[in-house]
């Protein structure tokens, strides 16, 4: 493990950015996998710190580079954003080297991934959701061919047209990098089982590549674009009760949860698939806002 | 030669770490005087007078007749942020004292602080004023010893001041002798009040006799000559309405019973929805800065004539 940025700080001991590096560039291809732009995204950064130690055992036919936790100052309170001036590092790209300490990680973060031929940038979801192990990807080329290649749950193929160059992802791509997303899990919590599938899948995306041994323990559920998500949303405010699971097969008509009045508890309405499909999104905050998330299904027929 | 040491050191659970240091000038010489600061992250002025003092004493540090500790800052990751409480745990530090050996770590500073400051002769605990304020330079006292001292640090008003519920577990309560001082504006830097204060601490320790007083980088002619005032003293004006409050009146103000201080306003048309008159003639001490209000909330302090 090596320090690859420094940062001092008023009263803690310095920031620093870690990178483990595995094998050489002049064997393969270079893949980069950053976790931990978001401190309380824990299962990200759970899933990369698995790769560790089969990585370590392996003679890699190319390099491997891991940063498993970019804010830590953010987790150490279990905090989405920096936490000295509150800034979204991933929305800081592609950084600058005398701007702002968000800015000045991101810069940093940037230079060290320029040598890498793949970049995956892995979230688990927000803290108010939680997500099926899902790979986001552009429609079709080589990063579409990666993605089925890791063999996550859910492929979700999307246009990019709301992507931000502010953004590591977007900062990526316009440097011409090939640059995947990966997101599993709820932010805040850990779960253990949907951090192995996601550790699974790298597994899986090195051995496409020939860098190393495949897990091969996982198997897409559905490959879907927008138009193949049914999406569910509040229509008011309320409290609401799921009545499925992240990863469960629906059948049309299924009951996924109901919402009901927070205060007495009266049942407002019930919210029922219209299409067979995989549960890939469910709102765990229960308090939620008329229009807010609740379920998403990737229609299994996508 | 003063002393640095770290009195506790508080593992992140990243790897990181900060150091709660407490400063020694004058070894071995009693009595023993103890300066507070930072319990709060959002009292920046109080930590600024606790650096100032440390660098006043390196240059008197040879005068010293007697032991004075420096803790500059007890909250660090609150005080990185600006913000009131403890991160992650969410805890106000001043409502957990004496604290628990084997608490979480806010209970263990609060533990370990306590045991520091153990054979203290008087404490100091520097703070600003409170969010949202903007507040005369005052000291807080409980006891009478303290009250007799505080009158010369160089404040506008000492306040004596009863015990409510939730005293016993502040840091002053645990040390009946303690003496806090309060003045500026919440969250921020007030250019004359760090060197009323940190005046004042010197003034002091000269009555105490810890200082020369041909050594102080002032005359004591200059100090204020504060009133000493109880609960009964102060009467505290609160808004009857919700909305913005536009203050009319300003800090160190007096004012006459059925004065109109400020109004609440509706934030959505600017429409009045209450004027706010001084039910009491006095002088404003503390005065609201921070508009949006509640029905309920104070706005205005008032010392009574």
């Amino acid at each position: 493990m090596s320090i690859i940025f420094e940062l001092e700080s008023p009263f803690r001991t310095p920031y620093q950015l870690h990178r483990l590096e595995f094998g050489t560039k002049e064997a393969g291809p270079t893949v980069a996998f950053v976790a931990g732009l978001h401190g309380n995204e824990l299962n990200a950064i759970h899933a990369l710190n698995m790769l560790n130690s089969p990585l370590r055992m392996q003679r890699l036919r190319g390099r491997v580079l891991l940063f498993p936790l970019v804010n830590s100052f953010g987790a150490d309170e279990c905090n989405k954003r920096f936490p000295f001036d509150g800034s979204d590092i991933n929305r800081a790209f592609p950084g600058k080297k005398d701007g702002s300490p968000a800015q000045r990680i991101a810069a940093a973060l940037f230079q060290a991934t320029e040598e890498a031929d793949i970049c995956i940038d892995v979230h688990s979801g927000a803290a108010h959701v939680r997500e099926l192990p899902q790979v986001r990807t552009p429609l079709s080329g080589r990063e579409s061919e990666l993605a089925r290649a890791m063999r996550l749950p859910i492929i979700w193929k999307r246009t990019g047209d709301r992507l931000t160059t502010k953004g590591l992802l977007g900062a990526w791509r316009s440097r011409g990098q090939t640059a995947l997303h990966v997101i599993g899990g709820r932010g805040v919590t850990l779960d253990n089982r949907l951090c192995s599938m996601m550790a699974t899948g790298f597994s899986n995306l090195l051995a496409h590549l020939g860098i190393a041994m495949a897990n091969d323990d996982t198997q897409v559920l559905a490959e879907v674009t927008r138009n193949q998500i049914e999406t569910h949303r509040a229509a008011c405010g309320g409290f609401f009760v799921p009545e499925v699971r992240v990863g469960e097969q629906v059948q049309p008509q299924r009951l996924l949860g109901y919402l009901q009045s927070p205060i007495g508890g009266d049942r407002i309405y019930d919210i029922r698939t219209q299409e067979s499909g995989i549960v890939m999104t469910l709102r765990a905050n229960p308090l939620v806002h008329a229009q807010e998330l609740l379920v998403r299904i990737a229609k299994k027929d996508g | 030669m003063s002393e640095s040491k770290s009195i506790f050191s508080i593992e992140l659970p990243t790897g990181g770490e900060v150091q709660l240091t407490r400063h020694r000038f004058g070894l071995k010489r009693a009595p023993r005087v103890s300066i507070v600061a930072g319990i709060r992250g959002d009292a920046p002025e109080g930590m600024r007078i606790a650096f100032s003092m440390l660098q006043r004493l390196v240059e008197l540090e040879d005068v010293l007749q007697g032991q004075v500790d420096i803790y500059p800052c007890v909250n660090p990751l609150a005080a990185e942020q600006g913000e009131r409480l403890w991160p992650f745990f969410g805890v106000d530090l001043n409502r957990l004292f004496p604290g628990r050996e084997n608490g979480h770590p806010p209970e263990r500073v609060a533990h370990a602080l306590i045991e520091d400051l153990q054979g203290s002769d008087y404490v100091f605990e520097l703070r600003g004023a409170r969010p949202s304020f903007q507040e005369s330079t005052q000291a807080l006292v409980r006891s009478d010893d303290a009250a007799e001292l505080a009158l010369h640090a160089n404040v506008r008003l000492v306040w004596k001041r009863t015990p409510g519920p939730a005293a016993p577990k502040t840091f002053a309560y645990q040390f009946p002798n303690t003496i806090v001082l309060e003045g500026g504006v919440g969250n921020q830097l007030t250019s004359t009040v760090g060197k009323e204060l940190s005046d004042g601490i010197l003034n002091v320790l000269a009555q105490l006799n810890i200082l020369p007083e041909e050594k102080l980088p002032f005359s004591w002619a200059s100090m204020e000559r504060p009133v000493l005032v109880s609960d009964e003293d102060v009467f505290r004006i609160r808004v009857g309405r919700s909305g913005f409050f536009l203050p009319e009146a300003s800090l160190g103000q007096e004012v006459e019973k059925g004065e109109r201080i400020g109004r609440v306003i509706a934030p959505d048309s600017g429409a009045v929805r209450e004027e706010i008159f001084s039910p009491v003639s006095g002088v404003i001490m503390a005065m609201r800065v921070q508009p949006v209000v509640s029905l309920g909330i104070m706005v205005a302090r008032i010392l009574l004539n």
